[in-house]
């Protein structure tokens, strides 16, 4: 959040400095969408399909333990994250090896068996394809 | 010196009237109590042992929510049921006995482990065996309702007394590491163990909700629950809680007073040794 808010301020004060009252695309972006139209959206895009995965109850429901920060705006409907696991922040820089956020997702114990992490792929939590629409998602925050 | 100076405040410590340590004697035990409380103490600086007989409510992290609570406190929802069951829990049995003729032991000391029976005995058990002695029928639901009215009616008459748990027989010491076992271990497909929410993460967010604190967490059942009061039935004992809990984390839950749950109360109960009864308690 604090990234996204020195990004804002920093544009906001490049509008200025430029005279021109010219948005940044990203705000006039539309927001993302919440559980409710997640359920009746159709696309194709494994990023937008492994967002809904993440945010539905009955599905990853990372948020009930995990904050997110988006680019795109954050639905109004749709409740902040908790704060039982890190952050869900630059994804692709803390892992570098996709294959290594895959094993974290399909079982966290296996690589730390202190763990509160459910294993979403061991205990059939989340089907392979649901897994792997997680991680193109988590690779684009 | 500096080794006098910490054997010295070590000493005090010891000595202090504060109940932070537990009634049994078995080293292992006292050990194990003294070093859950003390995470807690070391995680909740501000929090006194007292407190936790707030439940949630107690936490730093609910603060906001809690002045919510505090309204609510002012006429509490549950006033109208404790009348009745102050007069249930009076009312003559059929010998002309009342239920407190039974209930001798202090709610401090419940559950407890009788050594003849070889089991965990629960107030739910001593009351439906007392209705049973003085020719009443036994109360088949044990989790809300009547049953937990009468909890509320019994345990209430010991509010501000510390739990007090016995834990000195090896029968008692058993039913500690049965409990001790259920807290630690995994369950469910979400794969959580109590521990893991209400020790490990306690106080963390759970999407918008606070993580309770594991010490104090029996304290103030029966609880009148807003959640519950939506259905129809807003009182719940513990058991009924914990089979909420093993729901949630997608385990098949235990019956009410089943032996798991016994012994898990038991446990809960001894970890709280020193904080003070609160009965009942509204919980959201």
């Amino acid at each position: 959040m604090r990234t996204y808010k020195t990004t804002m301020v920093a544009f906001g004060a490049a509008a200025l400095l430029s005279g021109t009252a010219a948005l940044p695309t990203s705000a006039a972006a539309e927001s993302l969408p919440d559980e409710q139209q997640c359920s009746k959206l159709k696309s194709d895009d494994a990023v937008m399909k492994g967002w809904c995965v993440a945010i539905t109850r009955r599905k990853g429901n990372c948020l009930a333990c995990h904050g997110v920060n988006t680019k795109s705006p954050w639905p109004d409907k749709l409740a902040p994250g908790g704060n039982i696991g890190p952050p869900l922040v630059a994804m692709k820089q803390r892992f570098p090896d996709k294959a290594k956020l895959r094993a974290q997702v399909y079982d966290a114990t296996n690589i730390n068996p202190q763990s509160v992490m459910p294993p979403f792929g061991k205990h059939n939590l989340l089907s392979d394809k649901e897994i792997d629409l997680i991680v193109e998602w988590l690779y684009s925050i | 010196m500096r080794k006098i100076v910490v054997t010295l405040a070590t000493l005090t410590l010891l000595s202090g009237t504060s109940a932070w340590v537990t009634a049994s004697q078995d080293p292992k035990v006292k050990k194990e109590i003294a070093e859950y409380q003390d995470y807690f103490k070391k995680r909740f600086p501000t929090v006194a042992k007292d407190d936790y007989s707030d439940g949630v409510n107690a936490l730093p992290q609910y603060a906001e929510r809690r002045a919510n609570w505090e309204m609510l406190m002012e006429f509490p929802p549950y006033d109208a049921d404790m009348d009745k069951a102050r007069e249930m829990w009076k009312k003559p049995l059929k010998s002309g006995k009342t239920l407190g003729s039974c209930l001798t032991r202090p709610a401090t000391k419940y559950p407890y482990y009788d050594e003849q029976r070889k089991e965990i005995r629960t107030v739910e058990l001593d009351i439906n065996e007392c209705l049973k002695k003085h020719g009443e029928e036994p109360i088949k639901n044990v989790k809300h309702g009547k049953m937990a009215l009468l909890i509320a009616a019994f345990r209430e008459q010991y509010n501000g007394q510390p739990w007090d748990i016995d834990i000195d027989t090896p029968g008692a010491i058993a039913a500690y590491e049965a409990g001790k076992k259920f807290y630690w271990t995994k369950r469910g497909q979400l794969n959580f163990s109590c521990a893991n929410c209400h020790v490990h993460s306690a106080g963390n967010k759970l999407r918008g909700d606070v993580l309770s604190a594991g010490i104090g967490h029996t304290t103030g059942f029966p609880v009148y629950r807003t959640k519950w009061s939506l259905a129809g039935k807003p009182w719940g004992t513990v058991h009924r809680r914990y089979g909420g809990c093993n729901r949630q984390v997608r385990a098949k839950p235990f019956k009410a007073q089943s032996p798991e749950y016994r012994a898990l109360e038991f446990y809960e109960a001894a970890i709280s040794t020193g904080v003070p009864l609160k009965v009942p308690s509204q919980r959201q």
